[in-house]
């Protein structure tokens, strides 16, 4: 057995400790991503005198890589955007441990907030919470923590913190 | 001629491992011994006759001639080192015909033909076989890698299939049955442990409302006051005809003394549905 065949022999066992690394870290280090979207009814609780405001909540958030984008759409009863809040940010890590995904938004764009009054009052409290870290702290940190999760029926029962917001959303991958 | 995966050059005196290209211009003993285990091939040489010396040269001590073979059998492999056989108070004897270890030097406690002394001598051959002696940091190398890439994948499957998910705690679980026997059940979030009086009043609330139904879709109803107290999220979850069912409800209440949910509220928003 010649030399050339020797070194042959050792690439291809290096190759093979090189792809098996490889696939050992994808397997125990997957990439984490999450989909969700979460409907909600909203309620404003207004004293007697004054009309209910009802509006509905849609929640998108998506995480993949290191990119986040948590969309909040309100709407009328009948259908007609009452706003919406865009934000965008980073997707911190995935704590395993808690079942608990962390991130921290950079930047947010609101349509619909040119009036207070008409605005539902969950995208008022929002949009106050979020402005101020943004202004304060310079990001928007929020965590969300998986509590209930049925992968074959497309569900999560999820809390959203330091907000403490508990929601069912629908697993959307 | 081919001893193992020697190729014996007798004229020139040299010894040349045809996997290394390794070359051994042998000694006077070492030539000596090798060239008289050759002439008596499959045939017991005392140590006296192998140390003999001649008109040129003194004769070799027994040491000296235990050494040589020692030497030779080095050279040799560990493959292909059992071609010199010691035969116990006799001498040793060459067996040419032993392209793999046909028996064992020690005479008294020898194993069976063609067994190898071990595990470790078998990797041990089967690693000089594969990569020579010459490329021992190789073999050092690629064995530190696998031992890493063992201890890492070992200590991670151990880890994660250990790993328990800790979820928060809930500050409150309680349940309750309905009229129907479906046990429904209540559980609250709350951000810490202290000043929960309102999700305590909220959530008493509304198991009461749910134990006015008769039946209900609802298994689970989940239940968070938000950190500054101006929301209230509820999400019930259940089934109906084997499909799973999800509703939030988010209620928003700005005033000094917030109620967030009232008897009109539970009749609009038809809970027992």
């Amino acid at each position: 057995m010649n030399r050339k065949v020797l070194w042959a022999i050792n690439i291809i066992v290096l190759g093979l400790l090189a792809i098996s690394i490889t696939i050992s870290y994808r397997y125990l280090y997957p990439s984490e991503s999450i989909m969700l979207s979460c409907s909600s009814e909203l309620f404003d609780r207004r004293d007697e005198a004054q009309a209910e405001g009802r509006h509905y909540l849609l929640v998108d958030i998506m995480a993949k890589k290191q990119q986040a984008q948590i969309n909040y759409r309100y709407f009328n009863l009948d259908g007609t955007s009452a706003g919406t809040i865009r934000m965008q940010g980073s997707f911190l890590d995935f704590d395993k441990a808690n079942g608990r995904y962390h991130f921290s938004v950079e930047t947010k764009e609101e349509i619909g907030t040119e009036s207070a009054e008409t605005m539902p009052r969950h995208m008022q409290y929002l949009s106050y919470i979020s402005s101020f870290n943004l202004d304060s702290k310079g990001m928007h940190n929020l965590s969300i923590e998986t509590l209930e999760l049925d992968p074959h029926r497309d569900y999560a029962v999820v809390l959203f913190q330091p907000s403490n917001t508990v929601c069912g959303c629908r697993i959307v991958q | 001629m081919q001893l193992g995966d020697c190729r014996f050059d007798r004229h020139a005196g040299v010894l040349t491992n045809e996997l290394t290209g390794e070359e051994w211009h042998l000694p006077r003993a070492e030539l000596q011994v090798l060239l008289l285990l050759l002439a008596n091939s499959d045939k017991v040489v005392a140590k006296r006759v192998l140390g003999a010396g001649d008109d040129e040269h003194p004769p070799l001590s027994d040491s000296s001639v235990a050494r040589a073979v020692f030497m030779l059998r080095s050279f040799l492999g560990p493959l292909h080192e059992h071609m010199i056989e010691t035969v116990k108070g006799k001498g040793y004897r060459l067996r040419l015909d032993s392209a793999v270890p046909s028996s064992v030097h020690h005479a008294d406690n020898a194993p069976a033909k063609g067994e190898l002394h071990g595990v470790g001598e078998r990797i041990e051959a089967v690693l000089a076989w594969l990569f020579g002696k010459r490329h021992r940091w190789i073999k050092l190398w690629i064995g530190l890698i696998v031992l890493l890439l063992g201890a890492l994948v070992s200590l991670q499957l151990f880890s994660s299939v250990n790993l328990e998910v800790q979820h928060s705690e809930p500050y409150l679980r309680h349940g309750i049955t309905l009229e129907s026997g479906q046990k429904m059940m209540f559980i609250s979030y709350a951000k810490s442990k202290t000043n929960n009086t309102s999700l305590l009043r909220l959530s008493e609330k509304m198991s009461q409302a749910f134990e006015r139904c008769e039946s209900s879709p609802w298994k689970e109803v989940y239940m968070s006051l938000s950190h500054d107290k101006q929301v209230f999220n509820i999400t019930m979850r259940g089934e109906k005809m084997g499909q799973s069912l999800v509703r939030n409800l988010k209620l928003t209440d700005y005033r000094q003394q917030k109620r967030f949910i009232s008897e009109a509220w539970f009749k609009e928003v038809s809970l027992c549905e």
